[in-house]
């Protein structure tokens, strides 16, 4: 026999972000305690709305099943005595498990023959089950953050109000927050305030759709895209779209209303970004534009309550809207008393990172600038040799990059920095590469967003990034376990992400060093010139860039692991990542051919190869080159020659950046390879032959020593 | 509504609800939180409904009057519900229908907000309540006060008043309202906005307002440790006032700034020890012989 489930915790408004992990966590521990009590259900639903969470099955079994165990008891040799008789230790096992001698019997064990018993424990009432088990169930669902409430000590994500809780027709009992288990719910907080009793499934939702609740939350979002085209159509344009807006929205309201409301044409000349920051971040609005794609003087609000007269709520709404813009407009108009270029002064009166002072770096924005300014130029070099107008354009950009941060605009919208520095350096003259340069240097702005694609854009993105690494580096703000509270992590994937979109294979260590370099020769322009033709200072720039390169190459790795096996990441990683680019594509064909063929084996052979020659280190050492002259057996002549072909084959495959080509070697290495190992003694008596078989093998390893730690790969392919 | 009218209709609504009608605290302070009635008294186990009209100084907001919509001064209407009703959201909504701001008529919306006030040790969830799309009130469960974990937990009901009252009567700029028939807001107010500003951001005295928040911060000290909790509560507060005019005449670095927080918070947290204390010497008198649980 089956019956429904269903419960609801009735809470007060729980922010948009609470709802769904909320759901998910409910549905995976209730679902996952009947599978663990073999209580056969129908799929758990779910609906939630800010005021409540809700789950149900339509089938849920009455009872457990029976369990039945194998219990084991004594020893056979324990558990009958010299005439075969039960021994007391059987009988009182037998009468522990609840049954007769003779329905003992006996299984295997490592430990030798055991006496079992099998035993049926009697399912348990489902509802039973739920009574007890759901206290603990809600008590564990986790919150961003939980408070208490009241004189309860009970945590959740806002105040637990109702609890209606049915097995079938019973009320499933228990206590939770102070409250008792119950058949009642209530609809939406204004419009149907009142409680009323549920008797199953489809009445729940019979009532919360009376009661101006829909509680599915695909059905609110499908609602609100539908209420969004209606207005689009009444503005006569289309939505801009924001599909993220329209997920915490359905989850701000219990039942979604929207209107139309509009703001004074004027307004339009300010920057796109500030008008739908202002519209949807801050007011969660939608934003429309026209066939031409430019914003309409319009906005549409989703609300809650179906209110008398809806022009009230857009009114109101418009009112708030209009005191934003006229701030913003303010800012506007103000911030363009001033150039971006007659800013740049007052960029040292704003504190980057105080801590840099006690290492004689300027912790002022100012110092900042112009370190990003000298990196950006010379990371321009290197990536666009010859290429004087991007090295102007770089330069320039980075100069001005900051500046929008004294201004009241960026004051107000903190998320447009850069991109307010991007309008306002067009509206100064600026060249439109500066401008575009400007704006993109923030980016990529999180996981979603795309690098910097100018030419110059790319060189401040990167310089902005690694002076900030660097600058942290130096006074030992680095990231640990979560707490990254300057974005390390994201600057350095910053930089990996914007040289792969770039496809520019520039050498990392180099960037770490020119950074550090910047860094510490911002006091003295000189110093860093110097610094770049290389002089005394360099060991300590190495010192301080090593740590910088390990940080980012973690990245790398993380980013490498998203898509490729551990092995094949770290075996490449071994050999070098300080061309990040070239790492990547070593990974790609490393894995490709792992594809193709089981390395397992030539992992085995490759450290085999690292513990000899490690263990002999010293005479490998005087070992020399390897003569295939000198082979005396049969499978280390066959090992040499493909030894000798590999070594000319890869030097011309990975000048031409072939690695697929390059490793293919390794199949063909992998028979004689092992026929080598079963039939020659490397360390032959005769000191010839034992250092002829160590050069061979350091020849091998060699070879792939640009590539990959070969003896690091060691899964096999499923 | 009047400017005036809408302070009389919550002081009446909140009274039929059993709050005390306290008065604002005699001391510059930046907000009603900091008010003893608040402040000293979510700690503890007592129970304790008040609600009253705080006049709150936030020198930095000054703008000479010459802003529509800041104010170096402006008034709170708060309310502390402590435990906490289940009803208390619905409790809220009748205070709104009580001024006119009819919840069938207007959106009314609870955008999730976490009160957090690191000087005083204290944080809080709740909400910001949006009347269509405008801020009318802050509402916290209060978690923690002077570093305390509070048991039971306070409601706490901040009214901004100017801006509801802005939007009962449809005025875009606060000095606009009216108080009472007649007299406006910025009659009352526009001469004190100008002079504080040019107090705040021209005229104070940096090394007076230095020297008393040393002293305020001794005398507060040397006060709470003899169990004067109220007294040296008094100076707590003027250190934070001299702290908050500091700060608007520019005169603390972003160092020196860490550091005088760190200082208020020690005096938050010493004034909370020294009140715990004194009432549990005191035998928790508002429990009226009930006992802990009895607020449970």
């Amino acid at each position: 026999m089956a019956s429904q489930l269903l419960l609801e915790i009735g809470t007060e408004e729980l922010p948009a972000s609470f709802i769904e992990p909320a759901l998910a966590h409910l549905v995976e521990r209730i679902g996952g305690l009947l599978d663990e009590l073999q209580i056969a259900h129908a799929p758990l639903e779910v609906g939630g709305t800010p005021r409540r969470l809700a789950l149900w099955s339509r089938e849920v079994a009455d009872r457990q099943e029976d369990l039945e165990e194998v219990r084991t008891g004594p020893a056979v040799k324990a558990a009958f005595d010299a005439e075969g008789r039960p021994t007391k230790a059987a009988e009182g096992f037998a009468r522990g498990a609840g049954v007769s001698v003779e329905d003992l019997f006996r299984v295997e064990t490592p430990k030798g023959e055991y006496l079992a018993a099998r035993v049926i424990r009697a399912g348990r009432d489902t509802l039973a089950v739920l009574a007890d088990a759901l206290p603990g169930v809600l008590g564990s669902v986790p919150f961003r953050k939980s408070m208490r409430w009241g004189s309860g000590t009970t945590t959740f994500g806002r105040p637990v109000r109702g609890l209606c809780a049915l097995f079938g027709a019973e009320v499933i009992p228990f206590d939770f927050a102070g409250l008792r288990s119950g058949r009642t719910v209530s609809g939406h907080r204004l419009m149907a305030p009142d409680t009323f009793e549920v008797r199953d499934i489809d009445s729940y939702l019979r009532g919360m759709e009376l009661g101006f609740v829909v509680v599915d939350i695909e059905e609110r979002r499908r609602r609100i895209r539908g209420l969004l085209s209606g207005l689009a159509a009444e503005a006569g344009g289309r939505l801009v779209p924001n599909e993220a807006l329209v997920e915490e929205v359905a989850n701000l309201v219990e039942h979604p209303w929207a209107a139309l409301g509009s703001f004074d044409p004027a307004n339009l000349e300010l920057p796109r970004e500030v008008l739908l920051s202002s519209m949807t971040k801050h007011q969660r609005y939608f934003a429309f534009e026209d066939a031409s794609g430019r914003l309409m003087p319009v906005f549409g609000v989703v609300y809650n309550t179906k209110v008398r007269d809806a022009k009230v709520v857009v009114h109101g709404n418009q009112r708030v809207l209009r005191a934003r813009l006229h701030d913003a407009g303010f800012f506007y108009a103000e911030d363009r008393k001033r150039t971006l270029a007659e800013r740049v002064a007052d960029l040292s009166r704003v504190t980057f990172l105080g801590e840099l002072e006690s290492v004689g770096v300027g912790a002022d924005l100012r110092s900042r600038a112009w370190r990003v300014e000298e990196l950006a130029g010379f990371i321009s070099r290197l990536a666009y040799p010859g290429d004087e107008d991007t090295m102007r354009d770089a330069r320039r950009a980075a100069k001005l990059a900051k500046t929008d941060l004294v201004t009241q605009m960026v004051g107000e919208f903190p998320d447009l920095q850069g991109t307010i520095g991007m309008y306002y350096g067009r509206a100064d003259g600026e060249s439109e590469e500066v401008a575009v340069a400007i704006g993109e240097h923030y980016a990529p702005r999180g996981a979603a967003d795309a690098p910097a694609k100018s030419p110059a854009g790319i060189c401040v993105a990167l310089a902005d990034k690694l002076d900030l690494i660097a600058a942290c580096f130096a006074v030992s703000l680095i990231p640990t376990g979560n707490k990254d509270p300057y974005g390390l992590r994201r600057a350095a994937l910053g930089v990996l992400k914007t040289l792969d979109a770039a496809g520019l294979d520039l050498n990392l260590r180099s960037l770490c060093k020119l950074a550090v370099r910047t860094l510490h020769g911002s006091t003295d322009q000189a110093k860093v010139h110097t610094g770049l033709s290389g002089d005394g200072a360099t060991d300590v720039v190495e010192r301080l860039a090593e740590p910088i390169l390990e940080f980012i190459g973690g990245r790398l790795r993380a980013e490498l692991l998203e898509r490729h096996r551990t092995d094949i990441v770290d075996a490449v990683m071994a050999a070098g990542y300080d061309r990040p680019q070239d790492a990547r594509r070593r990974v790609e064909a490393l894995a490709a051919i792992a594809q193709e063929a089981d390395l397992a084996p030539l992992g085995e052979a490759f450290k085999r190869i690292n513990n000899i020659l490690t263990k002999n280190a010293a005479e490998a050492e005087q070992a020399g080159a390897f003569e295939l002259a000198t082979t005396s057996q049969e499978e280390e002549r066959r090992l040499g020659e493909l030894a000798v072909e590999l070594q000319q084959g890869m030097a011309e495959q990975l000048a031409a950046g072939d690695y697929r080509g390059a490793l293919a070697y390794l199949i063909r290495l992998q028979q004689p390879l092992d026929a080598f190992f079963t039939a020659v003694m490397v360390m032959h008596e005769d000191v010839a032959v034992r250092r002829n078989r160590l050069a061979l093998l350091q020849a091998l390893r060699e070879s792939f020593a640009s590539v990959a730690d070969i003896s690091r790969v060691h899964v096999s392919r499923a | 509504m009047h400017f005036q009218d809408l302070i009389l209709n919550l002081q009446q609504y909140w009274a039929s609800q059993g709050c005390i009608i306290q008065q604002p605290v005699d001391q510059p302070t930046g907000a009603g939180t900091l008010n003893p009635a608040t402040f000293l008294r979510v700690l503890g186990p007592e129970p304790w409904k008040v609600a009253y009209v705080e006049p709150c100084r936030r020198p930095t907001d000054g703008r000479y009057a010459e802003n529509p919509n800041r104010l170096g001064a402006y008034y709170q209407f708060q309310v502390i519900l402590k435990p906490s009703p289940p009803n208390v959201l619905d409790l809220y909504l009748n205070s709104l229908r009580r001024v006119g701001i009819d919840p069938m008529e207007h959106d009314i919306r609870l955008v999730e907000d976490d009160w957090e006030q690191p000087t005083l040790g204290a944080w809080g969830l709740g909400w910001e309540v949006w009347a269509d799309g405008q801020e009318i009130t802050q509402f916290t469960y209060f978690q923690q006060a002077g570093g305390f974990d509070l048991s039971p937990v306070s409601a706490e009901i901040t009214y901004g008043l100017e801006r509801i009252c802005m939007y009962l009567q449809g005025v875009d700029n606060v000095y606009d309202l009216t108080w009472v028939e007649g007299i406006t807001y910025g009659e009352v107010h526009t001469q004190s906005e100008i002079e504080y500003s040019h107090y705040s951001f021209e005229q104070a005295d940096v090394d007076f307002l230095s020297s008393t928040l040393d002293a305020c911060e001794a005398e507060a000290l040397r006060l709470l440790g003899q169990g004067l909790v109220l007294p040296g509560y008094d100076h707590v507060l003027q250190a934070c006032h001299m702290f908050n005019v500091l700060d608007a005449r520019g005169a603390i670095s972003v160092t020196e700034r860490q550091k005088y927080i760190g200082r208020i918070r020690r005096l938050a947290r010493t004034a909370a020890e020294s009140y715990l204390r004194k009432r549990e010497e005191m035998g928790f008198p508002l429990l009226k012989g009930a006992g802990i649980e009895g607020v449970r």
